[in-house]
């Protein structure tokens, strides 16, 4: 297995180490109920060093590499992110993904562990034909380090930080002696930032994070609470909401889609499943503090297979489970996952399964 | 290390196993048991009334990220089930041995209980 540069810091905290995407990653620390907790109350750090940092850098880079993505990625401004996803042209997802714009000359892209591979190869034979681009992949080399919760902003500015938070901007940060980026971007619901960092430094900054975070009550957290929270905002997980299978469209992700966009990858397949969609995902919750599991098979109230969870899990801010299932638009609810003396019994509800106002 | 208590029995699926008057027994699941699950999420035990059979299947403990079967360890009627557990299983992990007992149970075959592990075989289990 691979390991992040702040593995032994995992390993003297007391982390629980597990594989994850061929990653020895630390799943819980002090637990996932207490993390989860900390994050939505508090603040909490997450090692997502097994993420892949990747920036294109060629003359008006953004227009050429626009084919590849759902979303419309020309008219960005600099300093911004944007969520969007690259599709296969059957319509099915390559990767979801976080991309950054430096310049007009200068694209960064955070890309699922698992997938980075796949995608850099798959950029690489786009840009094939470019003789002016230079495709740098940082994985390895930079360890990304996401800061999440209420005081987060308060923690990074005791940390230095020269940046003014507006959701979705990012920027370079010069800190001990090197160039940093730090982006106001997450996947827990919570306001916060995600911080890409030079290996060299990580270990120092992880250091000082925890160090200055201590007034606020932070905690480092693992995946299993990043899970969790992810859950709760209904967010997609690639290999469970979005995968070679699964579209966008089916996902419920059309905001992630630049429809006027001319032609991208995927374009004609994905419009084709809007006008007749066979599948959709919905959220679902149930009166019980029993989790599904991915895959499990999901039944509609006749007893016919209509679907499977694609996510389901206990959500620790609202004291029930939680799930989202890809079941065929003919269904309809309530639905049930069958156990085996026991059926658990789902209704339908909207994401986000958590909102501020909602918290038990 | 794990606490393990020495007045107790135990099975080689990280339940305990307490004697306890007129000839029942209370049981619930291990220190190792609870710190292995992480958080306990959901609890699913029998009702009083139930009729158990040595080494089958009578609930589940999930955590977020595991699911584990609960299996009898005698057979027996469960006299008394630990409804408050269900509705809030964090007993299992503050207080296994105490606040996380999960049934009582009124042991038909005494014989059995020979078959349970003692606290000093367990720890060679619970490594």
């Amino acid at each position: 297995m691979k390991q992040t540069c702040l593995h032994s810091q995992h390993v003297s905290l007391g982390a629980r180490i597990v594989d994850f995407a061929g990653y020895a990653m630390p799943v819980q620390y002090a637990g996932v109920m207490t993390e989860h907790q900390t994050v939505r109350e508090r603040v909490g750090v997450f090692d997502v060093s097994h993420m892949g940092w990747l920036s294109l850098r060629g003359p008006k880079i953004a227009e050429l590499i626009n084919p590849l993505f759902t979303k419309d990625v020309a008219p960005l401004k600099n300093g911004r992110a944007l969520y969007t996803l690259m599709c296969n042209k059957e319509g099915g997802t390559i990767d979801d993904l976080i991309l950054y714009k430096e310049s007009d000359e200068l694209i960064h892209m955070v890309l699922n562990a698992s997938n980075k591979d796949k995608d850099l190869e798959h950029i690489t034979r786009y840009l094939a034909a470019e003789t002016g681009v230079q495709i740098t992949p940082s994985f390895d080399k930079v360890a990304i380090l996401a800061i999440q919760g209420p005081r987060a902003l308060e923690l990074l500015k005791d940390l230095g930080c020269p940046l003014e938070y507006q959701f979705m901007n990012f920027g370079r940060w010069d800190v001990l002696g090197k160039s940093t980026y730090l982006a106001f971007t997450g996947y827990t619901g919570e306001v916060g930032a995600e911080w890409i960092i030079p290996v060299e430094i990580a270990g120092e900054l992880w250091a000082q994070i925890l160090k200055a975070g201590a007034k606020y009550g932070i905690a480092p957290c693992g995946l299993a609470a990043r899970d969790t929270l992810r859950t709760e905002m209904g967010y997609s997980l690639y290999g469970h909401e979005l995968t070679e299978d699964i579209s966008p469209v089916t996902a419920g992700l059309n905001w992630a889609i630049s429809w006027d966009k001319a032609d991208f990858v995927g374009k004609a397949a994905l419009l084709y499943e809007k006008t007749a969609p066979t599948r959709k995902l919905i959220s679902l919750k149930a009166d019980s503090k029993r989790a599904a599991r991915p895959g499990a098979k999901v039944h509609d109230s006749s007893g016919h297979e209509c679907g499977f969870i694609a996510s389901g899990t206990f959500s620790p801010s609202l004291g029930y489970s939680i799930a989202m299932a890809v079941v065929s638009t003919s269904s309809d609810g309530p639905y049930y996952v069958p156990f085996r003396e026991d059926k658990l019994l789902f209704e339908i509800t909207k994401r986000p399964f958590y909102t501020k106002a909602s918290k038990s | 290390m794990s606490e393990i208590k020495s007045d107790l029995l135990y099975t080689k699926e990280h339940e305990w196993v307490r004697k306890a008057a007129g000839g029942t027994v209370v049981i619930g699941i291990t220190d190792f048991a609870q710190s292995s699950l992480g958080d306990v999420t959901f609890l699913d035990i029998p009702d009083a009334g139930k009729e158990l059979r040595a080494g089958e299947i009578f609930g589940t403990v999930e955590s977020v990220k595991s699911v584990s079967d609960l299996y009898a360890p005698v057979s027996g009627k469960v006299v008394k089930s630990n409804r408050a557990l269900v509705d809030d299983p964090a007993g299992i992990n503050q207080d296994p041995y105490g606040d996380g007992w999960m049934l009582e149970i009124q042991v038909s075959n005494s014989a059995e209980l020979e078959k349970l592990l003692s606290a000093g075989q367990y720890e060679s289990v619970a490594e």
